[in-house]
């Protein structure tokens, strides 16, 4: 078995008093598509970040984060700037807030080009425009001389992953691309990601509240709650076979087509306070399942099988309810 | 269920009937800033939306950005003023009213929007705010209002103590709550609502999704639920309009548009929508293109530039409503010829 192309390892986010990602641990393989889902408050975005080291000042960082073997906790920052973007990119949910709006969209391709691969002029000019021309953006040489401002919304979102893509990283990290995309464009941005990973060999990471675009999208899933992982397997197991209450939970919360107008199966209250965490198991509180055992202490990520984790003590029963619905 | 929220049914007609009809909405709005000289651009928001709402029941309606969804939402309730068309609410012309009959309007039509902390005043507790409906509206004597208050704020699942506390206090769950209870103070018999769920974590989404199904059931209340989420309506919708560039293309029995849809568009929307099943379906992306510009609408029909459907006629000729016999209807000139 080929080893992952990154390894995160017991990763801790400190902020002030809280910890908003604790003790996370994943593993992302060539040409995989992992994605991380939680709701807000989850820790996901700030787990993506961590990767890229692109934290709030007032933030610590713990654990590892092992790409092909080394570990970028530990690298300087300008080593660091030296790979991000060159091996690992990342793009974000607002377009207008990441790129910036005084530069065209061909300048902020082609100093990616020059910074990573050392192209310069009109070489530059012509990769910027295969790069854009290969995220789906019509008349692409003309459209080096556009602002931001002059894209759609889609467009915009294309236009930051082509500036992502431009040096060709092993590794995309997206956070919730697609949540401010209306649902016609959001398909055309996912097909396009996915047909990028593939044609460029490229993993992708991939953060969303969607349970919709997690299904059609990963390969396999890691589920968040309040800053832990609480579930970890490929889509069909945490689909069908989920051993986590919350991701049950979750689940049973979306609509499906054949339960319109009747009661969802809702998982009550709302998450904890980041600052006022319950004791043990951070979701018993709302958790049907919930024993004094969940309570004592917080459960670790216990291995299934070879590629099916969970952190719930009443996995067991998780799976048998599933069975019998 | 306390007799007095038995509001919602009864003074406008019998379950089924049509209580609020909107028929050829217009609305432009006029661009800053327009070629000098010349006339000024307008985007058309509304291009002669018609559809209803019947007593009881829920009409979904959905669209992406720019169909006009919210536009037709603030229409409805006056926040905006309509350039022609005819709204009627339980015999009435919404339009005409003034004055003391365009306050009763606004009272048994509640509209409630996407951002709840918006539209909370931040500095009154949620108690003063329901108490303020109560009194303004001269719904219940002095000596009672407390214990509306405590019952508005039971209907819609929120604790007692709920009423001492301010808005910034709580989730955007639960300040959406307060938003629906606040709606339902004044004791509507229609509520607006504009994206409300949108912005909820898909947990907490369900619980208002819950409270609105028992509501409706309960109270009898009948509803405008205007969302981009497809998977939210076919949950809450008897009837589903779907909206693009300020129409009304396909409109009908929520079963129906979803199970046998007749316009491209609602196709593709359906398409496009991730479903919760693992695996992916499809390499191609539903829909190719993007939204024209709202300022220069496609002649004929205007998705046929994106329609994978397309022929001649759609190019020239804007298509006509095509009603089939159990009122399902699309505005397409393929889906007239089947």
């Amino acid at each position: 078995m080929t080893a992952p192309l990154l390894s995160v390892r017991n990763l801790t986010v400190h902020i002030g008093a809280a910890t908003p990602v604790e003790e996370a641990s994943f593993d992302i393989g060539a040409g995989e598509v992992l994605g991380i889902v939680g709701e807000s408050g989850s820790g996901k975005s700030l787990t993506l970040r961590a990767i890229m080291g692109l934290l709030p000042r007032v933030a610590h960082m713990s654990g590892q984060i092992l790409w092909r073997g080394r570990d970028l906790m530990a690298l300087p920052e300008t080593e660091l700037r030296a790979l991000r973007g060159r091996e690992i990119a990342i793009v974000f949910q607002e377009p207008m807030a990441a790129l910036d709006p005084v530069l065209t969209v061909g300048l902020q391709i082609t100093e990616s080009l020059t910074e990573h691969l050392g192209l310069r002029g009109r070489a530059a000019r012509t990769r910027a425009a295969e790069v854009l021309e290969l995220v789906g953006i019509p008349d692409a040489r003309r459209r080096l001389s556009s602002y931001p401002h002059e894209f759609s919304g889609g467009m915009r979102q294309r236009a930051m992953i082509a500036i992502a893509l431009a040096a060709g990283p092993k590794l995309l990290l997206a956070d919730e691309p697609t949540t401010a995309l209306d649902v016609t464009i959001q398909d055309q941005i996912l097909k396009l990601l996915l047909r990028l990973g593939a044609e460029l060999s490229m993993s992708v990471v991939l953060v969303t509240h969607d349970l919709g675009i997690v299904a059609e999208t990963c390969d396999r899933v890691a589920v968040l709650y309040s800053g832990r992982i609480m579930e970890t397997g490929s889509v069909e197991t945490i689909f069908r076979r989920p051993a986590h209450a919350y991701t049950l939970g979750l689940i049973n919360s979306v609509p499906l087509a054949k339960n319109a107008r009747q009661h969802l199966a809702s998982i009550p209250g709302a998450p904890p306070d980041p600052l006022d965490l319950p004791p043990g198991c951070r979701f018993a509180p709302r958790c049907g399942l919930a024993g004094p055992e969940c309570t004592l202490r917080q459960p670790e990520l216990r291995a299934l099988t070879a590629a099916h984790a969970t952190a719930c003590v009443h996995s067991d029963a998780v799976m048998r309810s599933v069975l019998n619905s | 269920m306390p007799p007095s929220f038995s509001f919602c049914r009864g003074e406008s007609g019998r379950h089924g009937e049509p209580l609020l009809r909107a028929d050829d909405l217009v609305r432009g709005f006029v661009v800053r800033g327009g070629a000098w000289g010349g006339s000024r651009p307008v985007v058309r928001a509304l291009g002669g939306v018609t559809l209803s709402v019947l007593q009881g029941e829920t009409l979904a309606v959905v669209g992406e950005s720019g169909c006009g969804k919210s536009t037709l939402a603030r229409a409805l309730v006056r926040l905006i003023e309509l350039d022609s068309g005819q709204i009627d609410f339980a015999g009435e012309n919404v339009r005409a009213l003034r004055g003391q009959a365009l306050r009763r309007y606004n009272r048994r039509v509640q509209m409630i929007f996407q951002d709840p902390y918006g539209s909370l005043n931040p500095r009154m507790t949620v108690g003063e705010m329901l108490e303020e409906a109560l009194r303004v509206h001269r719904l219940v004597p002095t000596a009672q209002r407390t214990g509306r208050v405590a019952e508005l704020l039971s209907l819609v699942r929120l604790p007692a103590d709920t009423a001492d506390r301010l808005p910034h206090e709580f989730s955007g769950g639960q300040r959406q709550r307060i938003a629906i209870a606040r709606a339902l103070s004044v004791e509507p018999e229609l509520l607006i609502a504009d994206e409300i769920v949108s912005s909820l974590d898909v947990s907490v989404q369900a619980q208002i999704l819950n409270l609105l199904l028992d509501l409706q059931q309960r109270l009898g209340l009948s509803m405008l639920f205007v969302s981009h989420d497809l998977r939210v309506v076919r949950h809450l919708a008897h009837q589903v309009a779907v909206m693009y560039l300020g129409r009304v293309v396909e409109i009908g029995d929520a079963d129906a548009v979803f199970e046998a849809p007749m316009h491209p568009y609602t196709q593709a929307l359906l398409r496009a929508a991730p479903r919760m099943q693992p695996g992916r379906r499809s390499q191609t992306a539903a829909l190719a293109g993007e939204l024209p510009s709202p300022l220069s609408i496609p002649s004929g029909c205007p998705f046929h530039p994106r329609c994978p459907l397309a022929f001649d006629r759609c190019r020239v000729e804007v298509p006509r409503l095509h009603v089939r016999a159990d009122g399902h209807s699309a505005e397409c000139h393929v889906a007239s010829a089947q």
